[in-house]
C-alpha cells in the first residue's frame, strides 16, 4: 500500500484556518449530504500555527531517505476511551428531554460550557481547557458515531472499531503497516497502556509499552536475548521475532526518554497511566528520531455503570488536560502541522440513567479530531426524539473518522478499509 | 507432530493441567505414569485438601475499600498458593475460572471479596456447572463488579445479565437484546450491605415477573435463569471449547463437540470434562499454548524452587501484564501471541532473572551449571527433543549459571507449553 497523497497535496490548504475543503487526488467527494459542521465563527489569524508555511514543501511523497518516515512525515495518535465513554454528559445537549430522562445526571446548563457557534451542546466543564482549540479551528467534535446498526457489547463494539467492522480482518492500522514495504522501526507503531489492537496487522505487531519506567533490561544482557535469533510462521518463531525487536525497541526507548523516573509504586490500576501520562509519553516518542508515527495511547474506567458524576469529570480531565499538553509539546518540537490526534471509544451510553448513578452501554457516541490540519466544528447529530432502542442513533460510522485519518496519511483509505465513507470531512 | 510417548505425556500433563513440578517429583510422577497422574490430580482427595489449604488469614483482610496492603497481601498470598500448590489442578482450574468469570480487584476494591470469590472457585471449580454458575452469579465481588448489586427491579442493570450470556456461558450470537433484558430483570434483588459480608435477596428490589428468556417461559428469578441457560445446547459446546482452548490450545470443532456430549452425559461435572479433555489432548499431536506470565512464573518458580519477594513479583507481573486478581477488562486476558508484546517480554524477561536469583533446586542450578543442554531441559520439565538450535545458542551466550537459567526460563520452549 503506497501512500497515494503526498504532503505537498495538503501543505497551503491549511493556510486561512477557514475550510476550503479541498479534494484530495484520489477523487474523494466532498461531503454535501452529511451532518454538516458547524464552522466556528470566523478563525482569528493570529490563532493560527505560528509559521505558515512560506517556503515550498521539502517532505517528499515517498519515504524520506534520510529520516526513513513514511507517510511525508505525518504522524497519527488515538486515544482510546475503554470502557464505552458517556457521549451525552461529554457533550450535554440543550435539550430538556436530556435533563428528563437523567434527573440526577444531567449537567445543569449553568455548569456547561459554551462553544461559540454552537447552540445546541456544550462541554463538560472538565474539557473547558479544549476551548482554545475550538475557538483557533483545531478542533472536530463528532456526536453520535458507532455502527448503523450497533452491537452493545464492549467486545463486540471494540473489535468492530479496531477492525473497521471487517471481522476476519487485522486492525485497521495494522493493515497499513502491514502494507509497508519493509518493516518499520521497532516504534513505528507504540501503543502505551493497555494494549492497541487497531495497531496488531497480520505480519507486524506493535510494540507495547504498559508503564514507561519498567521498559527496560534489569540484570539481562540483551546480547543473550538477541541470541534467540529470528524466526516466523510458528509461535516459537513469532517469539524470537518479537525478542530481536524488543531487544532494539528498549534501545530507542531508552535514548527517547532518557527515564530514571521508574514508576515503583505498585498501585494496581487504581495507579495506572492515565491519559495524560500516556500523551506526556507519546509527545516525546513523536518528537525523537526514532521513527515513531502511529501511537495508540489508551486508558479504561470509562465503563461508568456506577457512580458517573464523579468519576467521568475525573476521566474528562484528565484527557483534557492530556490533549492540551500534548498539542503545546508538538507546537515546542515543530511538529504542530504533522500530528493529527483522534479520541474513540466502542460506544455512547443509554440515554436514560440506571439506578445506580450512572447508565448502561449504549449506541451513538464521541469521538474529536485535533490538528493544525483539521477543520475545526460539530459534526454529526442527537436528536434525543429520535432514539434507536433507548440509544443515541448513530449518525457517522467510524469508517468515515478513519478514512479522515487514512488521508491524512496518505493511505488509500478505499484499499485499506474496503471502501471509502466520505460522509464527513474533517480535514482541510 | 505426533502424539506424545509415556513421559512426555507425563511432562505435558503437569504443565498443562497443573503448574509443572520440581525436577525430583516429576522423575517419580513419570515413574507412575499418565493414568494415575491424572487420577491424582482430580481424586476428591486432592479437591477435600486444596480446600483445606487455604492460605488467606481473614483478619489480614478487612471489609475496607481504602485498605491498600490487604490487596497486595489478597495477590501474593494467591501467587504463593499457586507456587506451592499441592492439588496443581485445582489451583490451575481455579486460575481458569479467575480468567473466564472475571471481577476485578480495581472495582471490587475490596480484597477480602475477591479472596471470597477465589475460594468459590477452589471449591466449585471441578463440580457441577449449574452449582457453579449459581454461585459465581450471587459472589459478592461479582455483584459488585458487573453491578447486580445496585439492580433494582425498577431501575435493572444490564451489565451482568449481559456478559453472564455473553462470555460466561452462551457466547455472542446465542442470545438476544430482549434475553439480556429479561435476565436483568430476573437478577434483581441481589445485593450486600457496606461491610462487604452478607450477601441476600431483598424481595422488595426485585422484579418477579415471568418472562421468556432464551426461549423458556416463566423464567423470573435466579434459579430459573440458571435452568433456562443449562438447557441451552450451545453451553455445553462453549464450556467445552473453553476448557479445551485453555488446557489444550485446541478448538477443534469435532474434538469440542465430543467433549460437549461427554460433558452433557456426565451431568454437567466440570472435572468429568476436565478428565476428558486431558485425556483426549494425551492421545493427539500437542497444540502450543503460550503460558500467559502469571502461570509461567509460578511453573518457573515451582520447577526451580525460587521463593519470590511479593513486591518484586507483583511490580514485574503487573509490568508484564498479568497481575492476578486484576483482569484487564471483563473478558479476562487476551492471551496468545499478543503475550509476545515488548512491553510484556522485557517484564518477564527481568522476572525471569529474579527466579533464576532465587533457584534453590540443586539439579536445576546444576543443569544450568553445565553445558548438556538437553538436561537442562529435562529438568526444567521440557519435553524430550528440549531446545531447538537457536535456543542453544542463547544458551551458551550466557554465562553458566544464573544467568544461564535466566534465558532457559525465557525460551521460547519454556514460554511455549
Amino acid at each position: 500500500m503506497r501512500p497515494t497523497f503526498d504532503r505537498r497535496q495538503f501543505i497551503g490548504l491549511s493556510v486561512g484556518g477557514v475550510a476550503t475543503v479541498a479534494v484530495a487526488a484520489s477523487g474523494c467527494s466532498t461531503a454535501t449530504g452529511a451532518p454538516t459542521a458547524t464552522t466556528p465563527m470566523t478563525v482569528p489569524t493570529t490563532l493560527l500555527p505560528a509559521t505558515p508555511p512560506t517556503t515550498p514543501p521539502t517532505t517528499p511523497s515517498v519515504p524520506n531517505a534520510l529520516s526513513g518516515l513514511q507517510f511525508g512525515g505525518r504522524r497519527l495518535v488515538v486515544v482510546q476511551l475503554n470502557g464505552g465513554n458517556d457521549l451525552l454528559n461529554t457533550l450535554p445537549p440543550a435539550s430538556g428531554r436530556y435533563h428528563d430522562l437523567r434527573p440526577t445526571l444531567a449537567l445543569a446548563d449553568d455548569e456547561v460550557v459554551p462553544l461559540s457557534g454552537v447552540d445546541d451542546a456544550g462541554l463538560h466543564p472538565s474539557l473547558a481547557p479544549l476551548v482554545g482549540a475550538w475557538d483557533s479551528g483545531q478542533l472536530a467534535l463528532i456526536r453520535g458515531i458507532g455502527f448503523e446498526v450497533p452491537n452493545r457489547s464492549h467486545f463486540v463494539s471494540m473489535d468492530r472499531w479496531w477492525r473497521a467492522d471487517e471481522s476476519s480482518k487485522p486492525g485497521w492500522l495494522g493493515r497499513v503497516v502491514d502494507g509497508l514495504g519493509e518493516e518499520p522501526s521497532p516504534l513505528f507503531g507504540t501503543a502505551l497502556g493497555s494494549g492497541a489492537p487497531l495497531l496488531n496487522g497480520a505480519m507486524r505487531q506493535p510494540t507495547v509499552i504498559g508503564s514507561p519506567g519498567s521498559f527496560r533490561w534489569v540484570d539481562i544482557d540483551p546480547e543473550w536475548i538477541s541470541a534467540f535469533g529470528d524466526g516466523s510462521g510458528d509461535l516459537a518463531g513469532l517469539a524470537r521475532h518479537a525478542f530481536l525487536r524488543t531487544v532494539q525497541a528498549v534501545d530507542d526507548f531508552a535514548e527517547i526518554t532518557d527515564s530514571e523516573s521508574t514508576s515503583d509504586e505498585l498501585a494496581g490500576r487504581e495507579g495506572q497511566a492515565s491519559i495524560a501520562d500516556g500523551l506526556a509519553t507519546a509527545a516525546q516518542l513523536l518528537a525523537s528520531d526514532a521513527g515513531v508515527q502511529l501511537v495508540v495511547v489508551s486508558a479504561s474506567g470509562f465503563d461508568t455503570h456506577a457512580n458517573q458524576l464523579p468519576v467521568h469529570a475525573n476521566l474528562l480531565s484528565d484527557v483534557a488536560n492530556g490533549l492540551v499538553s500534548f498539542m503545546a509539546a508538538m507546537e515546542t518540537a515543530g511538529l504542530a502541522d504533522d500530528v493529527l490526534l483522534v479520541v474513540t471509544s466502542e460506544f455512547g451510553r443509554r440515554v436514560a440513567e440506571n439506578g445506580s448513578g450512572g447508565c448502561d452501554h449504549g449506541a451513538g457516541g464521541f469521538s474529536l479530531a485535533l490538528g493544525a490540519g483539521v477543520q475545526g466544528g460539530m459534526y454529526g447529530e442527537v436528536d434525543l426524539d429520535d432514539l434507536l432502542d433507548d440509544d443515541v442513533r448513530p449518525t457517522v460510522a467510524p469508517q468515515a473518522l478513519f478514512t479522515n485519518c487514512l488521508d491524512w496519511l496518505g493511505v488509500d483509505a478505499a484499499a485499506t478499509l474496503g471502501e471509502r465513507d466520505d460522509s464527513v470531512k474533517l480535514l482541510h | 507432530m505426533e502424539a506424545m510417548d509415556e513421559r512426555d505425556s507425563v511432562k505435558w500433563l503437569h504443565r498443562r493441567a497443573g503448574f509443572g513440578l520440581p525436577p525430583a517429583q516429576m522423575r517419580a510422577s513419570i515413574e507412575r505414569g499418565f493414568a494415575a497422574e491424572l487420577d491424582g490430580l482430580l481424586s476428591s482427595v486432592a479437591v477435600a485438601d486444596a480446600v483445606a489449604a487455604d492460605p488467606w488469614d481473614d483478619e489480614s483482610l478487612p471489609y475496607d475499600p481504602m485498605d491498600a496492603p490487604s490487596r497486595r497481601y489478597a495477590i501474593a498470598s494467591w501467587i504463593a498458593l499457586m507456587v506451592n500448590s499441592e492439588q496443581p489442578l485445582v489451583d490451575r482450574l481455579t486460575w481458569l475460572w479467575h480468567g473466564h468469570f472475571v471481577s476485578a480487584l480495581d472495582k471490587v476494591r475490596v480484597a477480602r471479596l475477591m479472596v471470597d470469590q477465589i475460594r468459590l472457585f477452589r471449591n466449585a471449580g471441578l463440580g457441577e456447572l449449574s452449582a457453579l454458575l449459581r454461585a459465581v452469579t450471587i459472589d459478592a465481588a461479582m455483584l459488585a463488579y458487573l453491578d447486580l448489586r445496585t439492580s433494582t427491579g425498577a431501575t435493572p442493570n444490564e451489565n451482568y445479565a449481559r456478559e453472564f450470556l455473553e462470555l460466561f456461558t452462551l457466547g455472542e450470537g446465542n442470545y438476544t437484546e430482549a434475553d439480556v433484558q429479561a435476565g436483568a430483570l430476573a437478577l434483581t434483588g441481589w445485593t450486600f450491605g457496606r461491610g462487604g459480608g452478607g450477601v441476600a435477596f431483598r424481595a422488595g428490589r426485585h422484579d418477579d415477573t415471568a418472562r421468556t428468556y432464551l426461549g423458556v417461559d416463566g423464567v423470573h428469578d435466579l434459579d430459573t435463569v440458571i435452568d433456562a441457560v443449562m438447557a441451552q445446547p450451545a453451553l455445553p459446546l462453549f464450556i467445552a471449547a473453553t476448557i479445551s482452548q485453555e488446557l489444550l490450545g485446541d478448538r477443534d470443532p469435532d474434538l469440542v463437540a465430543e467433549l460437549a456430549r461427554g460433558f452433557e452425559a456426565s451431568g454437567f461435572v466440570v472435572g468429568d470434562l476436565v478428565r476428558a479433555a486431558l485425556t483426549a489432548g494425551a492421545d493427539r499431536a500437542p497444540s502450543p499454548v503460550v503460558l500467559g506470565p502469571l502461570p509461567w512464573l509460578v511453573v518457573a518458580a515451582r520447577v526451580s524452587a525460587a521463593a519470590i519477594a511479593p513486591r518484586e513479583s507483583q511490580l514485574l507481573l503487573q509490568a508484564a501484564g498479568q497481575l492476578p486478581m486484576l483482569p484487564p477488562n471483563v473478558a479476562g486476558w487476551p492471551g496468545g501471541a499478543t503475550w509476545f508484546n515488548s512491553g510484556s517480554l522485557v517484564a518477564r524477561t527481568n522476572l525471569a532473572a529474579v527466579v533464576a536469583a532465587n533457584a534453590t533446586d540443586e539439579d536445576v542450578l546444576a543443569a544450568a551449571d553445565g553445558g548438556d543442554h538437553d538436561a537442562l531441559a529435562d529438568v526444567l520439565g521440557l519435553p524430550d527433543g528440549g531446545f531447538e538450535d537457536q535456543s542453544r545458542a542463547a544458551l551458551r551466550a550466557a554465562p553458566a549459571g544464573r544467568d544461564r537459567l535466566a534465558v532457559a526460563l525465557v525460551s521460547p520452549e519454556f514460554m511455549i507449553a
